[in-house]
């Protein structure tokens, strides 16, 4: 059965009657109009209960409008697509919506945890901190159940099914918030041609105007709202973003804002859900607005008590009758107002109780001549009610300093209490990247200190962000703002300016918590931050406790600390805070601000950067061969490159096994295209490489290559390669894949910051050849049958030089190179050919049963000669003297790095030094990373010697093979060493050479 | 022994084949305009052209002469663009630029342009092989680079013949600006695939096509 909304007035709102949407609450069906609200649904239906507390499990309602919203915090969607916390004030309601309380066990009005509320005194600040931290141990098992007896939703399990987009915009104006002051200050900058972006979280701009039923230059404010919106869309060069927040400010006016696209259904079929929007303004208009406070008495947070804006939202905007009797209590004289649309709405208003004992401005006239009595100099002290909420409150007089009751109680009887503590500036935004606030104490809140603006010059405030309240002057500053922004002057801003009736207002008096005679702890609760259940008395006792600093009394009390991150409590607590510390509240001053200012999605935050996209990969040329021919691929760095080549249901194992025989028997061939190139030209070239590395370049010959290492300019090996000489100004280099970037920045980094009189250019060509690897015994057979050109015998052609020549026809350059110990050549040949010479190679290798092979597999080759890999063998803390490698050091030369590498430490015989390792169980492969220690037995902690760096199973030499970094290695050849395991167990290993196969390098000439 | 064989032409090499053949695989599923009259934003590879990348120093007149000699085309300012009917010049930073030739050509020019640079600090590179060419044109061209780059694109900021060297859906890449809603990439070779599949993928909304 669906309920009527019973609750529903029978005309006017922003709502569709023709449309009905139906939707379910915790199971139950009701429905609602298009245009509602989650929230303005839910109340029409009469659901007063949306919610239960954090810590009390009290119930609540919906409190506010907006953003502020701290209780109807709901579960939102089913299955791949819902969403946990969403603030039901601001999800629109759309046909077949689902939600949910978020906590509430197990259900929202018989709550078995409710009764905690009876140990409350227990449940005091701290609670937590104090209470489970005995034994100590326990404390993760008491968070798994605290965290279950609160809980605030459900993430989905499933992978989420929308579609999430990014846009990267810049702008000359972007303005935030379209209210009064954004619109006035869009339509005054649109003029200009600029390009102008204007953004407001609700469905419709207008802002607080959307509920008013003020006239601007004789319109109802929807139809000034409708005229301004209709000159903005008619420019070209103005960007309209309703649905769009603003949630944060970074550096440079970098504002971040995330757009709800589609948020008419739970089912998008493929439309785009959410937009994350990166604009980047020139200048930025900020006109975010105030939000409303409440105020703090005794059970202040019964369903039925209500922000004043709240009410008059919900009557006007939304059409929903909250209940039959409005009570109003205020310190000033904005909620007058709601008394008035209650009562236009059919509600009768019992009383507004006002802790002013002069009243309100001019407006108290209006208000009286409705027959609304109004208590002035009184306060709410409590409130009763049942299980659907509030239905009495119990007023007060107030003495004249505000600081004690007295006189008799009144009970008035209500179901609606329409609570206005004044306002508080949304000031989020432009505290984000570290604007200050300073007190407004007429207005009674933090505005903006406009020089402290990341960029105060090209940074516009406008409205009530500034504590403006009034329409008029709001008008102003927004056309103000909008002329500043494009460089025109505001002198003449006056005389176009449409006409508002206003009140005369009365000043807002500071009443920040009720004078109660018994102290705040020893009566009934007055709740400061509704979603965390922060009251009163946990403020005052965080201070007792000696809390000084806000942002210690926020992390000891959680005032402010959940999804609405306290927007309507946040600035009572800190006078709660102020008062009991005997400080003004500017000495208190707020927390910080940061991003989001509501919460945004992980799946808007990643966009399409999501699977196969969340980082770019890079293929070679060869690449669709590779896929052909059924390789497994490894990522390297950004580069996918074969690992190995499975044939006929091999295991990885197998499939390396064969590989590596392969090529040590006959020949095998490899994609080594990824590697690093780049050409390095002019009449320093020479001097120039000679510095990069650590072993000299300069005598180098032209047509010859030579190995070198990189260091850092701590003296710690960064990279290395194999340098080529073309001429005598131009060298071509290679880095590893990984370091290929980081190389080249680097050397431009030393010829441009350190060494600008060398005449030297770089030219990064890796992606420009593509390079195929012929390595084994029969590679010279296997060239020399696809190329004429160049002479490949050992006289002719030796190692470590190069040659340049064809393959039928297309030009190549042939390096004698060897990561294997083999024979082997490295054939290079414009990309665009890549694939076309990686087939002929493969055809010509036939006779020889070439065979590809993989990374795995070089891995493997390269271990048995003891060949170091940048990043696997190394970690940013090995010297070349650690690696073995000290004839890799020139001794009469400087290099980068040379002044560092003669340091004492670095010279010690007890560092960490490269050594082999073999198993005394020839078939046992320590696992890479594995620790080691002296003896077989010891103690924890253990005398760390060092870890496994490289290890694998040689099936060349019969027997596992390990390199590893071990405390003074290097002189202890021979010794036993042991690498403990986690299953308990530990591997007897013997430190030999890092060489193990072909020691005297014979295999090199084939 | 493989008998010769006539060197193959590049006409037919492509650095995203991988993806477009995706593409065209997929068509029949939806989600694409087939036609590049429907489609919001029309990509297409440009295959095969040479690229020359030059390197001479900014101050050095005699230089930028002596290029000018060779292409018939002075060099560029920084971050513009000139073409004549056969080659385009592109200037990355102050003292480097891309020359663009006709598929084959760059060897020859490239020779021309070492000989003619022979006394002048100089390094001019082959980079053929390892830069491809993808035009993004359609209503929601600009659209579509904006969800993957964080320069500005607004035909106020950016005008044609203008030029970022700048990265889309974080791979290195140059947008080249020919007018509104109609730009060049111009990417690397093994970033080349990364990116079709992006432009693909984003794409979608607006209906894309693969000419």
């Amino acid at each position: 059965m669906r309920e009527k909304m019973t609750y529903r007035l029978p005309a006017g709102g922003l709502i569709d009657r023709g449309q009905a949407l139906r939707f379910t609450f915790n199971g139950k069906s009701y429905t609602g109009y298009e245009g509602d609200t989650l929230a303005s649904a839910l109340l029409a239906n009469g659901v007063h209960v949306v919610g239960r507390s954090f810590k009390y499990h009290r119930r609540r309602g919906v409190f506010g409008l907006g953003a502020e919203e701290p209780n109807a915090i709901l579960q939102v969607g089913t299955g791949a697509t819902t969403l946990p916390n969403q603030r039901a004030t601001q999800v629109r309601l759309y046909d077949g919506l689902v939600a949910s309380t978020v906590n509430g066990f197990p259900s929202v009005n018989f709550d078995l945890y409710a009764g905690l509320g009876l140990f409350s005194k227990m449940l005091s600040a701290g609670f937590y901190y104090k209470t489970f931290m005995w034994p100590k141990s326990a404390w993760h098992w008491y968070e798994e159940k605290i965290r279950d007896s609160a809980g605030l939703g459900l993430s989905p399990t499933e992978i989420d099914p929308d579609h999430y987009e990014h846009k990267n915009v810049h702008a000359d104006v972007l303005i935030v918030g379209a209210g009064v002051a954004g619109l006035a200050a869009a339509v005054a900058a649109a003029k200009s041609g600029k390009r102008v972006i204007i953004a407001d979280e609700q469905e419709q701009f207008g802002g607080a105007l959307l509920s008013s039923s003020q006239k601007i230059g004789g319109l109802p404010a929807l139809d000034w709202i409708a005229q301004q919106v209709e000159t903005l869309a008619a420019c070209d060069n103005v960007t309209l973003l309703p649905k769009t927040t603003a949630f944060g400010q970074y550096d440079h006016h970098f504002v971040a804002m995330l757009e709800r696209n589609a948020d008419d259904s739970e089912h998008l079929d493929g439309r785009v859900r959410q937009t994350l929007w990166h604009v980047r303004a020139k200048k930025l208009i900020l006109a975010t607005g105030a939000i409303e406070r409440g105020l703090s008495f005794g059970n202040n947070d019964r369903p039925g008590v209500m922000l004043a804006t709240a009410v008059s939202g919900y009557l006007n905007r939304y059409a929903v009758k909250l209940g039959e009797h409005g009570v109003v209590f205020t310190n000033n004289d904005s909620a007058y107002q709601t008394a008035i649309d209650m009562q236009r709405a059919g509600m009768q208003v019992a009383a507004i109780v006002d802790v002013r004992a002069g009243g309100a401005g001019s407006i108290q006239k209006s208000v009286e001549a409705l027959g609304i009595k109004v208590y002035a100099g009184y306060a709410v002290v409590n409130t009763a009610g049942g299980r659907k909420g509030l239905e009495r409150v119990r007023i007060k007089a107030l003495s004249a300093d505000k600081k004690a009751l007295s006189g008799e109680k009144i009970d008035i009887h209500c179901d609606v209490l329409a609570v206005s503590g004044g306002y508080s500036p949304a000031i989020h935004l432009h505290s984000h990247c570290g604007g200050k606030n300073r007190w407004h104490d007429a207005q009674l809140c933090f505005v903006p200190d406009i020089s402290t603006a990341t960029l105060p010059d090209d940074t516009f405030y406008a409205g009530a962000l500034n504590a403006t309240f009034s329409t008029r002057d709001c008008l102003r500053e927004g056309l103000r703002a909008g002329l500043a922004a494009i460089g025109e002057s505001t002198e003449n801003a006056e005389g176009n300016f449409p006409h508002v009736v206003e009140h005369e207002v009365a000043a807002i008096e500071a009443y920040w918590q009720t004078p109660y005679a018994k102290g705040a702890a020893r009566s009934p609760k007055q709740f400061l931050d509704y979603q965390n259940d922060t009251c009163v008395t946990d403020v005052n006792q965080a201070v007792g406790e000696g809390f000084e600093s806000i942002e210690h009394i926020k992390r000891y009390t959680a005032l402010g600390f959940g999804t609405d991150q306290g927007k309507t409590g946040n600035i009572n607590g800190m006078a709660v805070a102020a008062e009991k510390l005997g400080k003004a509240i500017p000495e208190v001053g707020t927390t910080t601000f940061r991003p989001a200012y509501t919460p945004v999605t992980f799946g808007a935050l990643a966009g399409r950067e999501i699977g196969k996209r969340f980082d770019p990969v890079r293929t070679t040329a060869m690449h669709t061969w590779h896929v052909e021919h059924g390789a497994e691929f490894e990522t390297v760095g950004q580069w996918l490159r074969p690992w190995y080549y499975p044939k006929d249901g091999e295991t990885m194992e197998e499939a390396v096994a064969r590989e590596c025989l392969a090529v040590r028997a006959s020949v095998g061939m490899l994609d080594a295209s990824t590697l690093g190139k780049i050409e390095v030209k002019g009449k320093d070239a020479a001097k120039f490489v000679d510095m990069m590395y650590t072993n000299p370049f300069l005598k180098l010959a032209v047509g010859k290559a030579r190995y070198g290492l990189m260091l850092g300019e701590d003296g710690m090996v960064i990279d290395d390669g194999v340098a080529l000489r073309l001429a005598d100004d131009h060298y071509y280099i290679h880095t590893t894949t990984g370091g290929a970037a980081h190389i080249f920045s680097w050397m431009e980094r030393w010829a441009q910051t350190e060494w600008p009189e060398m005449e030297v250019f770089f030219t990064s060509v890796t992606d420009h050849w593509a390079t195929t690897a012929v390595v084994g015994p029969k590679s010279r057979a296997v060239l020399e049958s696809l190329c004429q050109d160049i002479d490949f015998s050992n006289e002719a052609f030796a190692f470590m030089e190069f040659k340049d020549g064809t393959i039928n026809g297309l030009p190549v350059r042939i390096c004698r190179i060897s990561f294997s110990g083999e024979l082997a050549y490295e054939v290079n040949v414009n990309a665009n050919h890549g694939r076309q010479m990686w087939e002929w190679i493969y055809e010509a290798g036939q006779a020889y049963d070439i065979t590809p092979y993989g990374t795995e597999t070089m891995h493997v080759l390269r271990a048995e000669k003891g060949y170091v890999i940048i990043g696997q063998d190394t970690d940013g803390s090995v010297n070349p003297h650690d690696l073995a490698m000290s004839w890799c050091v020139g001794k009469k030369k400087e290099f980068i790095g040379d002044r560092s590498l003669k340091r004492q430490d670095m010279l010690r015989d007890d560092r960490k030094q490269l050594v082999g390792l073999v198993t005394t169980d020839p078939k046992q492969v320590i696992p890479e990373g594995a620790q080691l220690v002296n003896t077989r037995e010891f103690s924890i902690p253990a005398d760390m010697q060092g870890h496994i760096t490289s290890s694998y199973y040689s099936h060349t030499l019969g027997h596992s093979i390990a390199m590893a970094l071990v405390k003074g290695g290097l002189k202890r050849m021979g010794e036993t060493i042991y690498s403990p395991q986690p299953d308990g167990s530990t591997i007897e290993t013997k430190i030999v050479s890092s060489v193990f196969y072909d020691e005297k390098g014979e295999r090199r000439d084939g | 022994m493989v008998n010769a064989v006539t060197t193959p032409s590049t006409a037919g090499v492509s650095a995203m084949q991988a993806n477009i053949d995706a593409y065209r695989a997929g068509l029949s599923a939806g989600h694409s305009a087939t036609d590049v009259d429907r489609a919001g934003v029309v990509l297409q590879e440009k295959k095969c052209l040479g690229y020359i990348n030059l390197r001479v120093k900014d101050d050095d007149q005699a230089a930028f002469d002596a290029v000018k000699s060779v292409l018939g085309l002075a060099l560029p300012a920084l971050s513009q663009c000139v073409s004549d009917d056969k080659l385009t010049g592109l200037c990355y930073s102050p003292s480097e630029w891309l020359v663009i030739t006709p598929s084959g050509e760059e060897t020859a020019m490239i020779a021309a342009l070492q000989t003619a640079l022979a006394e002048h600090h100089s390094l001019v590179a082959d980079v053929t092989g390892g830069t491809t060419m993808l035009t993004v044109s359609g209503a929601h061209a600009q659209d579509l680079l904006e969800k993957g780059t964080y320069v500005d694109l607004h035909d106020q900021a950016f005008a044609a013949n203008q030029l970022y060297a700048t990265q889309i859906a974080h791979a290195p890449a140059t947008i080249v600006k020919n007018g509104s809603n109609d730009f060049s990439l111009i990417v690397r070779r093994s970033f080349a695939n990364h990116i079709a599949e992006w432009a693909l993928d984003g794409g979608r909304e607006f209906g894309v096509c693969f000419s």
